[in-house]
């Protein structure tokens, strides 16, 4: 496949230090791909093979990646477990919006696991896993504590408890991830968006 | 006057317009400060019309929405008016799915809700 890059025209020479990463045609090791580029400019209209991830990287692509991080039961661990999350997603096809959605979602379930599944317990950890593909992201976090039933949450937009000051959490995931399931014992929950299908605002919007 | 690390506050007739120096809210510790800060203009300091404007906040977590709630109790246990103005479209969805925006009185801009005390 014969593509034109997407890099700004001062970065297009083939022999910048970006480029030299080629495989020189030989197919990536891990993936076995090939990704074959060419250039704007007719002085150099020389095609050559870049290494599939970083074409993808490149080319502001999303690719198929995972991330994975155990850390301890504290809220600034789960702020920088986050940022290191959420940076990797931002340099993907994401758009604002639902970025601050994949953000807000990921901000409650971790402080929710550090905070209430291990009660700010350092002895406990909190593990975070991301899968990356073209179609979605899918996220686990899991904690060590005792787990709860989700079912049991009250309903905070019912007028009996819309001025209880917590409980909005679990809401907030539900309505900007495209599934939100936890397990049978409650300390484990998983989370996933789907690439170019918004979550639609099912629950209060006039 | 106590000192806000967290809030910057101007005063516009008998309204105190509060406005947040942080651009996400979510850090545990900062909501509480956050919080204390926000108590304190209502229980201490005895100010009736609070005006919160969001015009700098890019991101908010539902920990501190549980500040603001907690805030609306005291301001109107103490007989004053809490309006919130300026709220970006993805930070007014999340007051729109908790139906907070029932709750609080929201308007679009300062002038708006300078207007309606």
């Amino acid at each position: 496949m014969m593509r034109r890059t997407p890099w700004p025209a001062s970065e297009r020479s083939p022999f910048g230090a970006r480029i030299l990463e080629t495989n020189c045609g030989k197919a990536e090791p891990k993936t076995g791909k090939l990704a074959v580029a060419t250039f704007s400019s007719p002085l150099e209209p020389q095609a050559f093979h870049v290494r599939h991830d970083k074409w993808c990287e490149m080319a502001n692509e999303p690719t198929t990646w995972t991330f994975e991080r155990t850390i301890s039961s504290d809220l600034a661990s789960g702020h920088q477990v986050l940022e290191d999350l959420l940076g990797r997603l931002q340099a993907e096809d994401w758009d604002s919006r639902q970025m601050f959605g994949i953000r807000l979602a990921l901000e409650e379930a971790v402080v929710n696991a550090i905070k209430h599944g291990n009660c700010l317990d350092c002895n406990k950890q909190v593990h975070v896993i991301c899968h990356s593909t073209p179609e979605k992201i899918w996220i686990k976090i899991s904690d060590q504590g005792k787990g709860f039933n989700p079912e049991h949450v009250p309903d905070c937009t019912d007028s009996d408890h819309i001025d209880c000051p917590s409980g909005r959490g679990i809401m907030l995931m539900r309505n900007f991830m495209n599934r939100v399931e936890y397990n049978q014992k409650g300390n484990v929950v998983e989370l996933e968006k789907r690439r170019g299908q918004d979550t639609h605002c099912c629950n209060g919007c006039d | 006057m106590a000192v806000h690390r967290r809030l910057q506050l101007t005063e516009v007739g008998d309204v105190t317009v509060v406005r947040f120096v942080d651009r996400k809210i979510l850090d545990e510790a900062n909501i509480q400060e956050l919080g204390q800060e926000l108590f304190q203009l209502v229980e201490e300091e005895n100010r009736k019309s609070l005006l919160l404007n969001f015009l700098s906040v890019e991101f908010l977590s539902s920990a501190a929405l549980g500040k603001l709630i907690t805030l609306d109790k005291k301001v109107k246990a103490h007989g004053g008016k809490l309006k919130l103005s300026n709220i970006r479209p993805e930070i007014y969805e999340v007051f729109a799915i908790t139906k907070l925006n029932k709750l609080f009185d929201i308007k679009d801009d300062e002038a708006d809700a300078l207007a309606s005390f």
